[in-house]
């Protein structure tokens, strides 16, 4: 069993407690937060010990009880705290983004090599059962070759009150770093190459990615994050020069009929997805073995995120280097 | 000026698209006289419009002025192949004649714009045929307009058809399809539909295109170089963001027609619509692959068209989808398609 620290208690926190609580691979030891009642809250719900405090006195006060890290705290902090795992010699799984930049991403991913831990990032989009099929299906041949990437991913109102971490472009990366780098990954491994077109609009909370590719192949993805109400939406097409997967809530919605009227329900697929990311980093550490998502993916995304960033604010494409971007 | 009884109707030529004059069959305000052409048509042409004129029950005349001499219609509808749109529909303007058309509107600009010039200055009215009378497409039309989602700010549109177009790319087997038959391109040819949806769901043209173009399915598509995929970005009207993803993306591809499907995102609430739905499944023992499972349970959406088309006939006001709103379209494939090949977003072209 893995022994593993929750740094960040915040939200994704139950969930991911949630997981650790299921796996028969890794076991959450201690829930640490900088604020004791968050801290406490988690530990309490997931059996384990609170620590009050940052990275360095959690590991000072529990050293022998952690293997591995979860970093889930606000985007602007992933960096450091991963680095600070990995200074430590702890294997660290960190929420997206890897960093607020593809470089300070690189130096992450750079560090984690050099001291020969794990660094797995939290691209959940890859657990997704209805991904994972859709995944399997691709690499077994029965779609043939990629040709379009179609998703759609709705989110609820960030929560929280305004000017929170995630309000804050500044702190969170925007929307093309916070959230559409789910999207890049996304399309990273499902069209199976780098793009050489980015072409992005954005507005405060919608965002539209559009990805080109030397083979032909095309990713079209829209994000939004204002929805009003309700639990999220979520659609993907791939479509392939044999065959075409579709993977959507519009599909599989389900009914209740409570009241007087019929209303929509969703069977939630993100916990059996967060189980399964944190059972392939528990996994990966056990046999030795690089992550599913690596470090270099994540700075693969980060790389066209923040191609996509400039697009957008620039209105021109941005045609991708190999050390960068060229916008048109 | 009163309305007449029945307006008629002379169809011009149906060498595509049969459904278009059969929709005005049997219709109370509608009495389709004949079925005319160019005698110079295509011999595969004239077979078609003879049997579309079997299927009407009037005569087929070759000799287009005069075939309205004769008849003397209100109305031409123009179903040729698409390089003779222009021309047919022009002529039938400047006889005087309100003008149904089918897609696309023309394959150039120049084409659109002669059209636009004919029938304004004519005085009368043009329909080019579209799906927006399909149930959902008017049901979401009504509740964004009835302010149910806020005020719009996206617009997404998966427009798949799951047929093929011959052999596939890379196979060496022979090609069975007849040239007449063969596509000029998805986005081309069939990217009205959906652009259309947009126009007619919030009432918005796009201002701006991105698109990315693929023959990604089929040997004769990338032999002639034209598109079976496409996606295309839009910055619309009010700043509202568009896109479209368009594709004959191969039988295999969907259980039944493909996914037609629009995504409107609005400041209160969002909408996912499905052009197909309703529809009933039906699965039977000896159902060919191409066969669909699921059958539209609305039957009515062609002479849905019509009944609009009455109105506006009668009042004198726009149709479902006027020339100016097709030229457009038209400007926004061209856009999208530019921009496929110049790497980066062009304008969609005003009328001068």
């Amino acid at each position: 069993m893995i022994r593993l620290a929750l740094v960040g208690c915040g939200r994704n926190a139950a969930a991911l407690a949630a997981a650790a609580a299921a796996s028969d691979l890794c076991r959450l030891e201690v829930a640490a937060d900088i604020e004791a009642r968050a801290a406490g809250d988690l530990a309490r719900a997931a059996e384990a010990r609170a620590h009050v405090g940052d990275l360095a006195s959690l590991l000072e006060s529990n050293a022998a009880d952690v293997q591995a890290v979860i970093v889930n705290t606000p985007n602007d902090s992933h960096a450091d705290i991963a680095l600070a795992a990995i200074a430590a010699g702890r294997h660290v799984l960190v929420e997206k983004p890897l960093a607020l930049s593809a470089d300070a991403a690189d130096e992450v991913r750079r560090r984690a090599n050099e001291a020969g831990v794990r660094l797995m990032v939290a691209h959940t989009l890859r657990f997704m059962p209805a991904n994972v099929q859709v995944h399997r299906a691709l690499a077994a041949g029965e779609l043939g070759k990629p040709g379009m990437l179609r998703s759609h991913r709705w989110l609820r109102r960030f929560p929280g009150p305004p000017g929170g971490w995630k309000h804050d472009p500044a702190r969170s990366g925007g929307l093309c770093v916070h959230e559409a780098v789910h999207e890049i990954d996304q399309a990273l491994w499902l069209i199976g190459e780098r793009p050489t077109h980015v072409h992005a609009q954005a507005q405060p909370d919608l965002l539209q990615i559009h990805l080109g590719y030397e083979s032909g192949a095309m990713a079209l993805c829209g994000v939004a994050t204002g929805l009003p109400l309700g639990s999220g939406y979520y659609s993907l097409a791939l479509i392939g020069s044999l065959g075409a997967a579709y993977a959507d809530d519009h599909h599989n919605v389900q009914l209740i009929y409570r009241g007087a009227r019929p209303q929509a329900v969703m069977t939630d697929q993100r916990a059996s997805g967060v189980r399964a990311q944190l059972d392939e980093f528990a996994r990966a550490i056990t046999e030795g073995r690089e992550p599913s998502v690596s470090g270099a993916d994540a700075v693969a995304a980060l790389q066209i995120a923040e191609a996509a960033a400039a697009s957008s604010a620039s209105g021109q494409t941005a045609h991708l280097t190999e050390t960068g971007y060229v916008l048109a | 000026m009163s309305s007449p009884e029945r307006y008629r109707v002379l169809a011009l030529s149906a060498a595509k698209h049969d459904y278009v004059p059969l929709a005005f069959k049997d219709h109370p305000r509608f009495q389709v006289m004949g079925v005319s052409d160019e005698p110079s048509a295509a011999g595969w042409v004239h077979e078609c419009n003879e049997q579309l004129a079997s299927d009407l029950g009037v005569p087929y005349e070759p000799g287009i002025d005069a075939a309205i001499a004769r008849h003397r219609p209100h109305v031409a509808v123009v179903s040729s192949e698409a390089a003779r749109h222009a021309r047919l529909s022009v002529r039938a303007a400047e006889a005087g004649l309100h003008v149904v058309q089918d897609k696309p509107m023309a394959p150039t600009i120049a084409d659109c714009d002669a059209i636009v010039e004919a029938v304004e200055r004519a005085g009368v009215r043009f329909l080019l045929w579209n799906r927006n009378t399909q149930p959902a497409i008017q049901e979401a039309h009504q509740l964004v307009h009835a302010g149910e989602i806020g005020e719009p700010r996206a617009i997404h549109v998966d427009f798949f058809f799951s047929k093929d177009a011959g052999v596939l790319l890379g196979s060496d087997e022979p090609e069975e399809i007849p040239d007449s038959w063969l596509s000029e391109g998805e986005l081309t040819v069939e990217g009205i539909y959906p652009l259309a949806y947009m126009r007619h769901i919030l009432g918005l043209d796009a201002l701006r295109a991105f698109g990315r173009t693929s023959a990604h399915f089929f040997r004769r598509h990338a032999e002639r170089g034209v598109e079976d995929i496409a996606t295309v970005s839009l910055e619309m009207q009010r700043g509202v963001i568009g896109s479209l993803c368009i594709g004959r993306i191969g039988e295999p591809s969907h259980p039944n027609i493909g996914e037609l499907r629009i995504h409107v995102i609005g400041s209160t609430g969002a909408l996912v619509i499905a052009e197909p739905r309703p529809e009933v499944a039906v699965y039977t023992r000896g159902l060919a692959p191409g066969d669909y499972r699921n059958r539209r349970t609305d039957e009515e959406t062609d002479r849905r068209q019509v009944d609009l088309l009455v109105n506006a006939l009668d009042t004198g006001g726009d149709t479902l989808l006027t020339a100016r709103q097709g030229r457009h379209i038209v400007a926004t494939v061209g856009a999208a398609l530019a921009s496929a090949r110049a790497g980066r977003p062009c304008e969609v072209t005003r009328p001068s």
